[in-house]
C-alpha cells in the first residue's frame, strides 16, 4: 500500500479512519438488509484497525499540528482495540437482531473516540473526541434493553453527561483565553501551545487559567467516575444490559484518564499545593465513598457499579504520583515501578479487562426477569448457588472478582501493586511524601474494606442455597469473550511484562520522541 | 533431582490437576497418594539437616541454605521479583510437619461420602491440595514477594473449604476467617513495598532493591539502614513502624488477642479434616513469620516490642484458658486451647534469647502435632455422636476403650505432660522467660506458669466429663475407634511421646539456624 | 461613551453559565434540562468568540464555537430522541418519574 502519498492528517488517522469507516460501512449494511454481516463485519474492522496500528509506519509528530502522534497513542489505540474486541464478543447476544448494526457501530465509534482522545493535539479536536466516546454510549444503553429502567438509565446518562461536557467546555474556553490558542503541545512548526503557555507561571497562576483547569478536571471527573460526579454510576450501570455495563467500565474511564494524562502533561506534571491537595482528596475521597456506597449495595450490579468508583480512585493515586522523578533524590527516575503513569495505564487495561469479564460472567447467568423477559441475574439472591449448576461461568466470575480485589494469582493484585508502590516512592524525600504514604495507607484499608462486597458476591455464587431458574446463555460469542477475559486476568499475573513493558515504554517516550518509521510498534512486535 | 524443593511445592498441584480430570470417585485416593508422595518426598530431604549435614557449616544465618532453587521471575524494568526458595533449620521441620499433617488429614477426609455435607468431592480434594501448595510455598520462599503470594494464595482454599463443607455457621465463619486475614495481609503489603525501596536506598543504587529475605537480615547495609532509628517512615522509625505492620499481619494468623475471635468460629464450622490443617499448619505460619521476618530483620524494633508483645502472649495464654474452661462444645474447646498453647509461642519469641526461641519452636512443632490430633479426636467422637455438647458425654473410655486411651494420650500431650511433647516446648519457654534479661520477664513467667496450671485444670475436668465415669446408655453400642482411625492416631501418637522423650533430636534439626538468628539480633 | 471590552464578555457568559445550571438543576421537565444545557453550551461560544476577538485575533476561537453548535445539535437531537422513548413508556417527560433504580 502506497501511504506515503497520502495526506499526513489522513495518515496519522488510519486506524480510527478505518474504524470509523467499518462502522459507517456496517450502518449501510444494515440499511440495505444484511444485519448478519454487521458483527462479523465489526469484528474484521476492529482487527483490521489493529492490524493498522501495529503495521503501518506512524507519521512523525512534526507532520501536522493538530495531531499528536506519540508512544502512549499506539499504546492506546492497541488497548482500546483489543480491549474493544473482547467488548464485542460479549455485547454479541445483547442486541435484537434488527438493531444489530447500530449497535455494533456505535460500539465502534465510540472505541475511535478513546483513540482520538490519545491523538488530538488541539482543544476542538479533545472536545470532539471526548464527545465521540460519550455519544454513543448514551445511545447504547437504550439500545441494549428495552425496559423502563434502561429508558431512565438513558436519561439520567445524557443528562448528567451532556452537563459535564458542557462543564469542560466552559473550562477549555479560559484554557483557550489564557494562552490564546488552541493547540496543546508544540508541533508541526507551531510554536504557540498551551504546554508552551502554561510553563510560565504567571499563565498558570491567573484566576482564569486555575477555573479552566478546575471546569476540566471537574467534567472528566465525570467520564471516570471519580467523586464528586460520581453519583449517576449506580443507576446507569444497573439500567443497561450487563454486557454494556462491561463497556461503561472502560470506555469512558479510559478516554478521561488519557484526557487527564495529556491534561497534567499541559502544566509539565507541576502540581499548585491547591491543585495537590485538591487531587489528594478527590482521591482519597473516591476511593473511600466508592467503597462504602458498594458495601451497601445488595445488586450485584450496583455493587460493581461502585467498586468502580473506588477504581477510579486507586487510578487517581497513581494520577497524582505522576511521572516521577520530580523528587529531587529520585536517583532512578526511569524505574518504571517510580512512574504512576505506567502503573495507571497497566492498572486501566486490568481494570478494563476484569471488570468486562466479572459483567460478561453476570450477563452470561440469565433467569427470567420481573415482565417475564430474559434478563441477566441482578440481586445478590439471583445468583445464589449458580456454582453448582454453571460452574465455569461461577469460576470466571470468581476469578475476575479476586482480581478486581487484588488477590494474587491475578493480575488485578500486580495492578494494584504498582499503583501503591509508585505512589509511596514517587514523591519519596519531599514534603509531599507524607500525604502520598497516607494515600496509600488509605488504599490499602480500602482494598481490604473491597473484599467484603466482593466476597459477598463469591460466597453468594458458592455457598448460597441454588436459586431457581438460573440458566446459562448460550452465545458461543459471550463464552469466548468470558473465557478470554478470565484467562488474561491470569495471564498477566504470571507475565505482567507484556502490559507492562508497553504501559512504561508509552508515557516514558510520551510526548518526546514521536514515533518514526524505525521505530514504530511495529518493528517492537515484529522484533519480539 | 536438583529441584526438589520446587517439585516438592508443585506436587500437590500436579495433584490437584490429575484431581480435577479423574472421576470423582477417585478423588480421594489421588488426594491420599498426592500427599503420601509429598510426604515421602519431604523425608527423603533430611540428610543435610540432621547433625554433622551440610546445613551445619555455622558459618551464619542464611549461608548454609539447602535445596536452593533460584530463577528470575517478574523482571520490569528494574523491579525484579525472583522463584527463590530454601530450606533450614527453621523451615525444614515446618515442611516435614506440614506433609505429615495434610497426608493424616487426606486420610481422615476418607469418610467424606458420609459427610453430611458431602456434594463436590473433587472439588474438596482439588482445594485441598492448592492449600497443601500453598502451605510449603510460604514455608520455602525466600523472596518477600513470593511468600506475600503464597500466604495469599492459602486464604482462598481455606474460604471455599470451610464455607461449602462446613458446618451450620459456615458462611460467616468463613468470611470471618478471611477478612480478618486479609486485613493484616494488606498492611504486610505496605510494609513489604516499603522494605522493597529502602533497600534499594540502603544500597545506594535503588537498582538493587531486593525482596530477599535473608539479605535483609544479613546484608550489613541494609541491616544497618532497616536498624536505624534515624530512618524514618512516616514520621515514624523505620524498622518500628515496618515491625508492627509485619506483626499485625501474622499475629492474625497465630492468633494472637484481640485478633483471635476468627479461630474458634473457624475451627467449629470446618470440617474435621480442615481443622487439623488450620491448627496444625496454618497457625504456624504466624509464628514462623515472626522468626523467620519480625526478628532477624528487626531486632532494634524486636527489643522495642518486646514487652508489649510478651504481654499479649501471657494474655492468650491466660485468656485462652479460661476461655478453655468456659465451653461446652468439645470442639470450641481445644481451638481455645490452641490460641492458649500458641500464647506460649509468642512469649518465647519476645524475650528473644537462644532457649526462648528453641522453646517457641519446639512448641510450634509440638502443638502441630498435639492439636491435630486432639482434633481428629473430636471428630472421631463427632461422626458418632452428632453433637460435641461436653456435658452430654461421659464413660466414654468404657464404651470405647481403645479410643479411651489414644484421646487420653493426645490430651495429655496438649496438656503438657512431663515426657510428652507439650511439656518440653512450655517448659523451655517458661525457662528461658523466666532467666531473660528484662526486668519485667520473671513476673511473666510467674503469669504465664499459672496458664499452665488452668491448662491442666481445664483438661482433665474435660477428661472427667467426656471419657471417665459412668457408661452411658446412649453411648454405650458406638464402635470403637475403626484401623483407619487408629493408623491416622498412632503417627501423632508416637511423635508426642518421641518428642516428649528424646526431645534432642527435634532440637538437633533447629538449633544451629536458631542460634544464627540470635547472633544476627545481637549483633545488630 | 461606555467601551464594551473582553471584561463585559467574560461577565455576560458567566450570567449565562450560572443561569444555564440552574436551569438544569431546579426542572423537572426534560426539555428544560436540555435548554439548560445549551445555556451552558452558549456561554462557552460567547466566551470562545470574544477570547478569539479581544486575545488572538485569529479565527480559531470562532470556528470552534461553529463546532460546538453543530454539537449541541447532534446532542439535542439525541437529548429529544431519549425522551421520546421516555415518554412512550411513561407518559411524562417528568425525570422525577423514572425511579426504577435502586438499590
Amino acid at each position: 500500500m502506497n501511504i506515503v502519498a497520502l495526506h499526513p492528517m489522513v495518515h496519522g488517522l488510519l486506524p480510527e479512519l478505518l474504524l470509523v469507516g467499518g462502522a459507517s460501512a456496517i450502518l449501510i449494511v444494515g440499511v440495505l438488509g444484511a444485519r448478519a454481516l454487521a458483527f462479523p463485519l465489526s469484528i474484521l474492522s476492529a482487527a483490521g484497525a489493529i492490524w493498522m496500528s501495529t503495521r503501518l509506519a506512524i507519521l512523525p509528530a512534526e507532520a501536522t499540528a493538530a495531531l499528536h502522534i506519540d508512544s502512549l497513542v499506539a499504546f492506546t489505540r492497541l488497548c482500546t482495540l483489543l480491549v474493544g474486541v473482547l467488548i464485542l464478543l460479549v455485547n454479541r447476544h445483547v442486541p435484537e437482531e434488527r438493531e444489530q448494526p447500530e449497535y455494533f457501530s456505535l460500539i465502534l465509534f465510540s472505541l475511535a473516540g478513546i483513540m482520538l482522545v490519545s491523538v488530538a493535539n488541539d482543544l476542538v479536536l479533545l472536545f470532539l473526541a471526548l464527545e465521540l466516546v460519550s455519544v454513543p454510549t448514551y445511545i447504547l444503553i437504550g439500545l441494549s434493553r428495552k425496559d423502563v429502567r434502561a429508558q431512565e438509565a438513558t436519561g439520567k446518562y445524557f443528562f448528567l453527561g451532556a452537563f459535564a461536557a458542557a462543564l469542560m467546555l466552559y473550562g477549555f474556553s479560559f484554557l483557550y483565553g489564557a494562552a490564546g490558542t488552541m493547540q496543546l503541545f508544540p508541533a508541526g512548526g507551531e510554536t504557540r501551545s498551551l504546554a508552551a503557555a502554561l510553563a510560565r507561571p504567571e499563565i498558570l497562576a491567573d484566576k482564569l487559567t486555575l477555573v479552566g483547569l478546575l471546569l476540566v478536571i471537574g467534567g472528566l471527573a465525570f467520564k471516570v467516575a471519580a467523586v464528586p460526579m460520581h453519583f449517576y454510576v449506580a443507576d446507569v450501570y444497573q439500567g443497561a444490559a450487563s454486557a454494556m455495563t462491561g463497556m461503561l467500565g472502560f470506555v469512558p474511564k479510559f478516554a478521561g484518564f488519557i484526557a487527564l494524562i495529556r491534561v497534567f502533561s499541559m502544566t509539565g506534571w507541576v502540581l499548585s499545593d491547591g491543585m495537590f491537595w485538591l487531587l489528594w482528596a478527590m482521591a482519597a475521597l473516591t476511593m473511600t465513598v466508592g467503597n462504602t456506597l458498594a458495601l451497601m449495595q445488595q445488586n450485584v450490579k450496583r455493587t460493581l457499579a461502585y467498586s468502580s468508583v473506588a477504581h477510579s480512585g486507586y487510578m487517581l493515586v497513581a494520577l497524582l504520583a505522576g511521572p516521577g522523578g520530580l523528587a529531587p533524590n529520585a536517583a532512578d527516575t526511569e524505574s518504571p515501578l517510580r512512574n504512576g503513569l505506567s502503573a495507571m495505564l497497566f492498572y486501566m487495561v486490568m481494570y478494563g479487562v476484569m471488570n468486562l469479564g466479572a459483567f460478561a460472567a453476570v450477563s452470561c447467568l440469565r433467569k427470567t426477569g420481573d415482565e417475564g423477559d430474559d434478563d441477566s441475574v441482578e440481586r445478590l439472591e439471583d445468583a445464589s448457588g449458580c456454582a453448582r449448576k454453571h460452574p465455569w461461568a461461577a469460576l470466571a466470575l470468581a476469578i475476575c472478582l479476586l482480581s478486581l480485589m487484588g488477590m494474587p494469582p491475578t493480575g488485578g493484585f500486580l495492578g494494584k501493586l504498582y499503583v501503591f508502590s509508585s505512589a509511596m516512592s514517587s514523591e519519596a524525600g519531599t514534603a509531599r511524601a507524607m500525604p502520598m504514604l497516607a494515600l496509600v495507607i488509605i488504599g490499602v484499608l480500602n482494598s481490604a474494606i473491597a473484599a467484603a462486597y466482593y466476597l459477598r458476591i463469591i460466597a453468594a455464587c458458592y455457598l448460597g442455597k441454588p436459586a431457581d431458574g438460573i440458566r446459562a446463555s448460550r452465545c458461543r460469542m459471550l463464552h469466548v469473550g468470558l473465557a478470554a477475559c478470565a484467562v488474561l486476568v491470569m495471564a498477566l499475573f504470571l507475565r505482567p511484562g507484556v502490559l507492562f513493558d508497553r504501559a512504561h515504554s508509552a508515557v516514558a517516550d510520551m510526548g518526546n520522541k514521536p514515533l518514526s518509521t524505525e521505530t514504530s510498534a511495529t518493528a517492537e512486535l515484529t522484533a519480539k | 533431582m536438583e529441584h526438589i524443593l520446587t517439585w516438592l511445592i508443585f506436587l500437590p498441584l500436579i495433584g490437584m490437576v490429575a484431581v480435577l480430570i479423574a472421576p470423582s470417585s477417585m478423588a480421594r485416593g489421588i488426594a491420599w497418594m498426592t500427599t503420601f508422595i509429598t510426604f515421602l518426598v519431604s523425608c527423603t530431604m533430611f540428610g543435610p539437616f540432621l547433625p554433622g549435614g551440610a546445613a551445619w557449616t555455622g558459618d551464619g544465618y542464611g549461608k548454609a541454605m539447602q535445596f536452593v532453587h533460584q530463577t528470575p521471575w517478574i523482571h520490569v524494568g528494574n523491579f525484579h521479583i525472583n522463584w527463590h526458595v530454601g530450606l533450614d533449620g527453621l523451615s525444614f521441620p515446618l515442611i516435614i510437619l506440614t506433609t505429615l499433617i495434610t497426608w493424616l488429614s487426606a486420610w481422615a477426609s476418607w469418610n467424606f461420602d458420609h459427610w453430611t455435607n458431602n456434594k463436590g468431592a473433587k472439588g474438596f480434594f482439588a482445594l485441598f491440595l492448592l492449600l497443601e501448595t500453598g502451605v510449603l510455598g510460604t514455608f520455602a520462599s525466600l523472596d518477600f514477594f513470593l511468600f506475600y503470594i503464597f500466604w495469599e494464595v492459602m486464604l482462598l482454599p481455606m474460604y471455599f473449604l470451610i464455607g461449602v463443607w462446613g458446618g451450620p455457621r459456615k458462611e460467616y465463619a468463613a468470611i470471618k476467617f478471611f477478612l480478618y486475614t486479609l486485613a493484616g495481609s494488606v498492611l504486610m503489603l505496605v510494609a513489604l513495598i516499603a522494605m522493597y525501596f529502602a533497600s534499594g536506598t540502603a544500597m545506594g543504587d535503588p537498582g538493587n532493591s531486593t525482596f530477599n529475605i535473608i539479605d535483609y537480615a544479613i546484608n550489613a547495609k541494609i541491616h544497618d539502614y532497616f536498624n536505624d532509628t534515624t530512618t524514618k517512615f512516616l514520621g515514624w522509625t523505620f524498622g518500628r513502624a515496618m515491625f508492627v505492620m509485619l506483626f499485625i499481619g501474622f499475629m492474625i494468623k497465630v492468633p494472637l488477642f484481640p485478633t483471635h475471635t476468627w479461630l474458634p468460629d473457624a475451627h467449629v464450622e470446618a470440617p474435621t479434616p480442615i481443622s487439623m490443617i488450620l491448627a496444625g499448619v496454618l497457625l504456624k505460619l504466624g509464628a514462623y513469620g515472626f522468626l523467620r521476618v519480625c526478628y532477624p530483620i528487626f531486632p532494634e524494633a524486636g527489643k522495642w516490642a518486646a514487652y508489649a508483645v510478651a504481654t499479649l502472649g501471657v494474655i492468650n495464654i491466660v485468656y485462652g484458658a479460661f476461655c478453655c474452661l468456659a465451653q461446652t462444645d468439645f470442639k470450641r474447646l481445644v481451638a481455645y486451647s490452641s490460641i492458649s498453647h500458641m500464647g506460649y509461642v509468642v512469649l518465647g519469641t519476645a524475650i528473644m534469647t537462644d532457649v526462648g526461641f528453641q522453646g517457641a519452636m519446639f512448641q510450634i512443632l509440638a502443638h502441630g502435632v498435639s492439636s491435630p490430633m486432639c482434633f481428629f479426636l473430636v471428630g472421631v467422637i463427632y461422626d458418632r455422636a452428632h453433637h460435641r455438647d461436653l456435658n452430654r458425654f461421659g464413660g466414654l473410655w468404657l464404651a470405647m476403650p481403645k479410643y479411651g486411651s489414644l484421646a487420653t494420650l493426645g490430651f495429655f500431650a496438649s496438656l503438657g505432660l512431663p515426657a510428652l511433647c507439650g511439656f518440653i516446648g512450655e517448659i523451655w519457654v517458661l525457662l528461658g522467660t523466666f532467666n531473660a534479661g528484662f526486668p519485667w520477664a520473671k513476673p511473666m513467667a510467674v503469669i504465664a506458669a499459672f496458664g499452665a496450671i488452668l491448662t491442666a485444670a481445664y483438661i482433665l475436668w474435660m477428661i472427667q466429663r467426656v471419657y471417665l465415669g459412668k457408661k452411658q446408655e446412649q453411648y454405650a453400642d458406638f464402635p470403637d475407634v475403626t484401623a483407619r482411625e487408629t493408623a491416622i492416631l498412632i503417627p501423632m501418637a508416637a511423635l508426642a511421646i518421641f518428642m516428649g522423650v528424646l526431645p534432642k533430636y527435634t532440637f538437633d534439626l533447629m538449633n544451629g539456624t536458631l542460634s544464627d538468628i540470635i547472633k544476627v539480633i545481637q549483633g545488630s | 461613551m461606555l467601551t464594551i471590552g473582553l471584561n463585559h464578555y467574560l461577565v455576560l457568559s458567566a450570567i449565562v453559565f450560572s443561569l444555564g445550571i440552574l436551569c438544569m438543576v431546579t426542572k423537572r421537565n426534560a426539555l428544560g434540562i436540555l435548554i439548560g444545557v445549551e445555556l451552558v453550551l452558549n456561554a462557552a461560544n460567547v466566551n470562545l468568540v470574544a477570547f478569539s476577538r479581544y486575545q488572538t485575533g485569529a479565527a480559531d476561537g470562532h470556528m470552534f464555537a461553529v463546532f460546538v453548535i453543530l454539537l449541541a445539535a447532534a446532542e439535542a437531537a439525541i437529548g429529544i430522541a431519549i425522551f421520546m422513548n421516555f415518554y412512550n413508556t411513561l407518559q411524562t417527560i417528568d425525570v422525577d418519574r423514572g425511579d426504577e433504580l435502586r438499590n
